[in-house]
């Protein structure tokens, strides 16, 4: 009977080949097949997750930002000045979002680390976790 | 009165607005993968620590769940709130602690949930400090023996089976046997009797009728004052369930660490089995006897063993468990009562026989047992119990013989009658516990022939005369008596001329 | 001598002319009579007379018996009243003290019911300050909640119109020296 590996260990595989420098599509079309044929498809959000916190080990990190306008250069390097300081990263991608409804601030999404400075969090946080 | 301040308000809108201020910066974070019956999977939040809380944001505020499962590619976590309110994808935080609960003399008289929120919309509960959950219990050398009594007020148990502070008595029987009517009346003796002993009721998956009632007779007995009460609800996630002796035995730790005496009652343990079977196997866990997973005896072991007696130099105090375990006709040899009865230091078996026959509490002699004993037992009632347990043991291996009708020699006879006597004596009314003046003198009555002419059935009329009449004509000497020591001769005879006369007034009837 | 012959029959005066003639006891007759006399006396003494001695000695017999057992009867009847007599006396001590231990019952039984009456009374009252206090927490708790409501939904209206870029750029580089 197949052992069944687990998403840790396959993610590992994959964001050490990446770091390494080895040819993306060949690797995603191996996993995509490795996914498919163990009929585990369902958990392909959850290894994309997966795989940005290995590279994160690995010191390269994807970082989302939402704003509510779009940032400034130096308020970019600001940001990418402090991701580095946190996780030692060599490497460190910004996707920007853009999103009104969080009023004013920055919310930095990194694999397993959040930060939410947003208006619109502070509001909720009001609204829900302080009524009585 | 409290009273509507404006002041007060604004203070504590202020207050919750500069909160909002503090910068956390970046914090480990995970995700819901997916929900449902109470538990969590939580994917990221690879710092976890076992039975760590976890925050998870929902639309409606925090829900806060514990980490129970940590696997290798996702945590089981077992949400302390609704599961309505979680769903897939929410945001989930390490709150950086282990489950703790309000503890402190804050609680006293409030009925909590097992987070320490209030039940009973008396407002909220501000306490000083916070007791674990989950801790482990003192070692060998932080205990002294049992040694002092834990009085429950009720006869039979008192001269028979005496209870120490400190010391872990199971209480076992059937449905509606007593069971919960005798830890109520053991809490309703602790302030009768001004012992200090501050009562902490678990109600584990318990009709909130139930708890309600309870409450309210706990209130008339001016025992609330001194009485935690710690209410689940069948209704409750099952977490909140499992959770709850363990968050009221942290709230009656603080008394014990703190020179002082209290005494737990979980009702019942039976349940608390069931919930964590539940969890654990919604939690994926490998099932074993009776589907419970393998640990099920170290889930109450854990909890039992936190009951102990101090040492004086930790302060003397105790903390006394009185666990409930239901069983299902009779049964005591199924797996989760032969569980606890060897962890426990005794047990008191309720029948249902023993009920429907009209002797309540109902209470088996020849099955209970207190594994303490003597030496947690006043020298007033212990100059007085042996000579019970003699009777109604004897009593009880001529029973039989009775029941054919054969004729029999006087002594034989003799011992019948004493032995029925005796039953009847130790029969007592819902919330009324007995001080131990009161014990002793009704047992000496009956033990020593003072009663041999009141018929059976008219015992505890004579008993009720006999008492009224010591308080009455001796009140110096019972007051006396109530402290505990061996009787005197003087607290005797004034009990013998009373008897007597007493006895004289059944005469013939 | 002239006197007795008086008494004499006449045709006896003359026949012998001494005295027991003139008597006329016939000295045959008389031992006769006198054996016959003595015969009866015999017959009687050995058959009547013992019968007629037993009859009355029994008679007396039952006549000492009845006054002996008159007398024990009547000497227990003293002592029967005189041990009913202490009976009585001690009876009236137990039902004294019956009497006694019922009022004191009672008494007892009276106090506490009023006592009960009066820590329910207590209670009732206690319970309606309890419900009362219950309410004002409960309002000060739905207070506090819609302020925040309020507050929030102010505040977001106020700030979505005030924050532009430059505001949000001071707040986003406050927010990160504030990390730092």
């Amino acid at each position: 009977m197949a052992i069944r590996l687990s998403r840790r260990k396959i993610t590992s595989y994959i964001a050490g080949e990446l770091a390494a420098g080895k040819e993306t599509t060949l690797l995603i079309n191996q996993l995509a097949a490795f996914l498919i044929d163990s009929r585990r498809t369902k958990e392909l959000e959850l290894v994309v997750r997966d795989i940005e916190y290995e590279l994160k080990n690995q010191g390269i990190v994807l970082a989302r930002v939402t704003s509510a306008f779009d940032l400034a250069t130096a308020t970019q390097t600001a940001i990418t000045h402090l991701i580095k300081e946190h996780t030692n990263a060599q490497t460190i991608e910004l996707r920007q979002f853009i999103d009104p409804t969080v009023l004013g601030g920055v919310k930095i999404d990194l694999p397993g680390l959040q930060m939410d400075t947003t208006i619109g969090h502070r509001l909720t946080t009001l609204r829900t976790n302080l009524k009585k | 009165m409290t009273k509507l301040s404006v002041h007060e308000l604004s203070k504590d809108l202020r207050a919750a607005i500069v909160n909002l201020e503090s910068t956390e910066g970046l914090a480990s974070v995970g995700v819901v993968v997916r929900v449902g019956d109470g538990v969590a999977w939580v994917h990221g939040l690879h710092d976890a620590g076992y039975s760590e809380v976890l925050q998870i944001e929902t639309a409606n505020g925090i829900v806060e769940a514990f980490a129970l499962n940590l696997m290798e590619d996702e945590i089981g976590a077992v949400l302390l709130g609704t599961d309505g309110e979680v769903s897939a994808g929410s945001t989930v935080r390490l709150k950086g602690t282990s489950l703790q609960v309000p503890v402190g003399p804050e609680l006293l008289g409030r009925v909590v949930d097992p987070l320490g929120r209030p039940l009973d919309g008396a407002g909220p509960i501000k306490t000083k400090e916070f007791g674990l959950v989950e801790r482990e219990s003192i070692g060998v050398m932080g205990r002294k023996s049992v040694h002092e009594p834990l009085m429950t007020g009720i006869m039979s148990i008192d001269a028979m089976f005496p209870i120490g502070r400190g010391q872990r008595e199971l209480i076992i029987g059937d449905r509606q046997t007593g069971k919960t009517a005798l830890a109520i009346d053991t809490m309703i003796n602790q302030a009768k009797q001004k012992t200090g002993v501050v009562n902490v009721y678990v109600a584990i998956g318990q009709k909130l009728s139930k708890v309600a009632r309870l409450v309210d007779r706990l209130k008339a007995e001016g025992v609330m004052d001194q009485t935690i009460v710690v209410a689940t609800s069948p209704s409750d996630p099952a977490s909140l369930l499992y959770l709850a002796p363990y968050a009221a035995t942290a709230m009656g730790e603080y008394f014990r660490d703190n020179k002082q005496h209290a005494l737990m009652i979980y009702d019942d343990l039976t349940k608390h089995a069931v919930a964590y079977r539940q969890m654990s196997l919604l939690l994926r866990r490998p099932p074993g006897r009776e589907a419970f997973p393998g640990d099920v005896f170290y889930l109450h072991s854990r909890l039992l063993e936190r009951s102990a007696k101090l040492s004086d130099e930790l302060g003397a105090g105790s903390l006394t468990a009185l666990p409930i375990i239901e069983t299902q006709a009779g049964d005591i040899s199924a797996y989760i009562p032969t569980n606890v009865i060897s962890i426990t230091d005794g047990q008191i078996f309720l029948e249902t026989d023993l009920f429907y026959q009209g002797i309540r509490p109902a209470i088996s002699a020849g099955l209970s047992v207190s594994r303490v004993g003597g030496a947690a037992q006043t020298k007033a009632i212990k100059s007085v119990s042996g000579n019970l347990k003699l009777g109604l043991s004897q009593f009880r291996e001529l029973a039989s013989f009775a029941q054919f009708g054969s004729d029999l020699d006087a002594a034989t006879k003799s011992q019948i009658e004493r032995g029925q006597r005796l039953t009847e004596l130790l029969k007592q009314p819902q919330y009324k516990p007995a001080s131990i003046w009161e014990q002793v003198a009704s047992i000496y009555a009956v033990t020593n022939g003072l009663f041999d002419e009141v018929q059976p059935a008219h015992i505890k009329d004579a008993q009720a005369a006999l008492l009224t009449r010591l308080w009455a004509d001796n009140k110096k000497d019972m007051q006396e008596l109530d402290k505990g020591d061996k009787p005197s001769e003087a607290q005797t005879k004034a009990i013998e001329k009373v008897a007597k006369i007493v006895s004289k007034g059944f005469e013939g009837k | 001598m002239e006197i007795l012959r008086q008494f004499a029959a006449p045709e006896t005066v003359n026949a012998n002319g001494d005295l027991f003639s003139a008597l006329g006891i016939n000295w045959m007759m008389l031992i006769f009579q006198i054996v016959a006399f003595l015969l009866l006396v015999a017959l009687l003494g050995k058959f009547v007379y013992p019968w007629l001695i037993k009859s009355v000695d029994e008679r007396q017999d039952k006549i000492n018996a009845a006054s002996k057992a008159a007398s024990e009867a009547q000497a227990s009847a003293a002592d029967a009243e005189t041990r009913v007599e202490k009976l009585l006396k001690k009876a009236r001590v137990e039902a004294a003290d019956i009497v006694a231990t019922a009022k004191i019952e009672s008494a007892s039984a009276l106090a506490a019911s009023e006592e009960k009456a009066k820590k329910r009374s207590e209670q009732i009252v206690a319970d309606a300050q309890d419900e009362i206090q219950k309410e004002v927490i409960a309002a000060k708790i739905a207070l506090h909640n819609e302020t925040i409501e309020l507050v929030a939904l102010a505040t977001e209206k106020v700030v979505g119109k005030v924050v532009n870029t430059k505001i949000d750029e001071t707040l986003i580089s406050d927010a990160l020296k504030a990390v730092k």
